[in-house]
């Protein structure tokens, strides 16, 4: 026996040689072997602590303990309370508390006492009517999915039925999606189509992109409308040679300047991304580093003034024109066009996500977001994959900031870092591993801002919204669309 | 004078009945060889000094007590960390598609990333599995075949870029391999919602996925049950049998000494004791605690 020293020349099958034998004390393999046939008897589980005997345990966790249902009582009040301050009018510097008791006392203080004590019984209540509601929801499913065929089974039989499921067309959530976003601003009025290009479209846009960052490399990029800033300055300063005090030395048109600003942020961001590239890079000091970007893009763009023209903006970047075989359409003050123009460009960049999530890239994407060290041990380049589609996702902002920058004037404002901040929660609403759900959570997010628009002034409206996204992550973890991971097993190919 | 091949052993019981040897023997050759290596963590000695030879197509276990450094070894080895000293030579082999050394020479391993030394043709599967749990096991064991299958195997045609994931070459190869470790019906569930045993054969699948010359199990019987472990011998006999180098990092010792050609003990981060399973025993602490398991 070789003590400390390596195995030369190791015999193969050494162990199954008898001649060996197994002198030692431990029990034989072929007796180990026989203990494992014969299955060692499973582990004897602690047993259960009665939990129902002591409903009067505050420890009690199934809900039905008194000093949870208070406990569930003084939440739903204090919530009712601030809602009632933060809806009701604000007072001013002399008399701080005005606002308050103005919020308080009167119809909008019972109004919120109601709610929550409506909503503490709704809670209180529901574990007692939750059985029966769905017992009810899939008998009426049910129903309705057998037809007349299956009347005759009644309406409460508990015989269970094998559950046919239709195969529905791929991509019918798509297509709904794409009917109602190309017919909506044909019914709406003229301000909400306005909101719907600037507001809902952007937005949607934006987010569809961040998911590339955020969502599926899990780089966590909060200056994402630092690059909108740096593709819609390159745009104005490619296209507009007036628009800005910096001047290029040549014109482009303005549908060519999208690509470039797509070009120029791409690089910005393989540039930003590079210190993922570290052994061991914290992902939380790169989004320190990508928040601080966001804030310094916006602080050069206001007070760089003899190259951006400063807090002023910039006017006069000239409209995109097409020039399709000879007739020429050129884009004008109608916001319609560049809603279309607009929903083409995301249409276009889900459906390429799509391709990519099934691709070999987005999977090892998927992976590496999942657990860096076991997708490396598989040969995944998890560091270079982050730094991809950290790029990826800034093109798409600077898309954004071209399309911007060729719609109308803009100031270093409109990219201020809480711009960043609301493409976030519309993506963090909407869903961050699916494709749809950024588009979805921009509409329902900005639908609300423009419902609330007469109501609430434009800087409380980030309340709401967080309001809404806090009640998603209660009720709804997924989100609005939940990520799909890629649906039942299929049969194999050819058997 | 070099003695006649015994021949491939099916399974892991010692009457097991073998294959004939395939004609003339191999020539015996290494496929990792480890020397010196050393590790410290601030003050702590994780390595001092291991050094160990594992021959082509056979199953090396590293035993020890809790502790010993089988994992920081597995960890420097696979790339994750870096060592503080030594040397450890990788022949990539044919089966890696003659990846590595462009003359089939050794390579080094210490220096490269992790992912470049899963792409000379080590998997590595890690203690406790380490799935990815949000995406099915079929995209799991895929991850590990697309990895591999770099550069040769484009999209034929732009239909097939909008083709299922669960069509095409890659994915039929996982379904291959989810079959070799009898989980092709559980292909469709989330991997986070496997049992202890199955989720090491995930692991294992995935790590064979990327067609290693080596590969390196990092405790897979860490909380499995008695017929999983029984199966996990079963079935390094059976890659072994299939000309695949297994390097075992292993805390249950009987287990370890079952499926292994060579046992290298490690205490304390210096190697104890190496050898044939047979000559190991009498070196191998039989305390109370081991036995209960």
């Amino acid at each position: 026996m070789t003590r400390g020293s390596p195995a030369r020349g190791a015999a193969n099958g050494h162990a199954n040689d008898p001649a060996h034998g197994f002198a030692s004390g431990l029990p034989t393999v072929a007796d180990r072997l026989a203990e494992l046939r014969a299955g060692a008897p499973p582990p004897v589980p602690p047993p259960r602590r009665a939990a129902p005997a002591d409903a009067t345990s505050p420890t009690a966790g199934d809900g039905t303990g008194p000093g949870r249902g208070w406990r569930r009582l003084g939440g739903c009040l204090v919530l009712g309370l601030l809602a009632a301050l933060v809806t009701g009018p604000s007072g001013n510097a002399d008399r701080p508390l005005d606002g308050a008791r103005g919020a308080l006392l009167g119809a909008r203080g019972t109004l919120a006492l109601a709610v929550a004590l409506l909503a503490w019984a709704g809670l209180t209540c529901w574990p007692r009517l939750r059985g029966p509601a769905r017992l009810l929801a899939a008998r009426l499913v049910e129903r309705a999915a057998d037809g007349p065929a299956g009347a005759q089974n009644g309406w409460w039989s508990r015989r269970r039925r094998p559950r046919h499921r239709r195969r529905r067309p791929p991509g019918g959530g798509y297509l709904l999606a794409l009917a109602v976003a190309v017919a909506a601003p044909l019914l709406v009025s003229t301000t909400a189509r306005q909101a719907m290009v600037n507001d809902v479209a952007l937005y949607g846009l934006l987010a569809v992109g961040l998911s590339i960052a955020a969502g599926r490399a899990g780089v966590l990029d909060l200056g994402y409308a630092g690059y909108c800033a740096v593709g819609a300055y390159a745009a104005a300063y490619l296209c507009a040679p007036g628009a800005m005090p910096w001047r290029a030395p040549v014109t482009i048109p303005s549908l060519l300047a999208l690509p470039a600003a797509m070009a120029v942020t791409a690089v910005l961001g393989l540039v930003l991304g590079a210190p993922l590239l570290r052994r061991r890079a914290d992902p939380l000091v790169v989004a320190v580093l990508l928040l601080s970007f966001g804030g310094l893009v916006q602080l050069l763009a206001n007070g760089a003034a003899g190259v951006t023209g400063g807090a002023g903006g910039v006017f006069g970047v000239p409209r995109p024109s097409v020039r399709i075989a000879g007739a020429r359409y050129a884009f004008g003050l109608d916001p319609l066009p560049y809603y279309y123009l607009l929903l083409g460009l995301t249409v276009l960049l889900v459906a390429g996500l799509a391709g990519w999530d099934r691709s070999r890239g987005g999977l090892a994407c998927a992976a590496a977001r999942a657990d860096e060290a076991a997708a490396e041990a598989l040969g995944v380049r998890a560091a270079r994959t982050r730094v991809l589609a950290l790029a990826a996702g800034a093109a798409v902002s600077g898309l954004v900031g071209a399309v911007f920058a060729t719609k109308q004037f803009f100031n270093p404002q409109t990219f201020s870092p809480q711009a960043s901040m609301l493409v976030l929660t519309v993506l963090v609403a909407g869903g961050l591993g699916s494709r749809l759900g950024a588009v979805v959570g921009a509409a329902v997010l900005q639908g609300l801002a423009f419902a609330l628009r007469d109501h609430v002034a434009a800087g409380d409206r980030f309340l709401y919204f967080g309001a809404l996204v806090m009640v998603l992550m209660a009720w709804r973890p997924a989100r609005l669309l939940p990520a799909g991971i890629g649906g039942p097993a299929r049969p194999r190919p050819g058997s | 004078m070099v003695p006649a091949r015994p021949g491939v052993r099916i399974g892991w019981r010692p009457d097991a009945p073998t294959v004939p040897s395939r004609g003339l023997p191999l020539p015996p050759r290494p496929v990792l060889d480890v020397a010196g290596v050393t590790l410290r963590v601030g003050g702590l000695v994780c390595l001092a000094g291991v050094s160990l030879r594992q021959q082509r197509e056979t199953v090396l276990a590293v035993i020890g007590p809790n502790g010993a450094g089988k994992t920081s070894l597995l960890d420097c080895l696979c790339g994750a960390r870096r060592p503080d000293g030594g040397s450890a030579r990788f022949w990539p082999g044919r089966r890696a598609g003659g990846r590595g050394g462009p003359t089939g020479g050794p390579v080094e391993l210490f220096g490269r990333s992790a992912p470049a030394v899963a792409r000379l043709g080590i998997a590595r599967t890690f203690r406790g599995s380490a799935l990815f749990g949000g995406l099915t096991v079929l995209d799991n064991v895929r991850v590990g075949v697309e990895a591999a299958a770099r550069g040769h195997s484009r999209r034929p045609s732009p239909a097939a870029w909008w083709a299922r994931r669960e069509a095409g070459p890659a994915a039929s190869a996982a379904w291959d391999l989810l079959e070799l470790v009898g989980l092709a019906d559980r292909a469709g569930v989330r991997a986070d919602r496997l049992s202890p045993g199955e989720r090491t054969r995930v692991a294992i699948a995935r790590a064979l996925g990327t067609r290693p010359a080596l590969l390196v199990l990092d405790e897979p019987a860490a909380g499995a049950s008695g017929a999983d472990r029984a199966w996990l011998a079963d079935f390094v006999g059976q890659l072994r049998a299939d000309g695949l180098s297994v390097l075992l990092a292993e805390h249950d010792a009987r287990l370890a000494l079952a499926v292994a050609d060579t046992v290298v003990v490690l205490a304390a981060g210096a190697v104890v004791a190496t050898g044939p399973p047979a000559d190991v025993r009498g070196v191998w602490p039989s305390t109370g605690r081991e036995r209960g398991r």
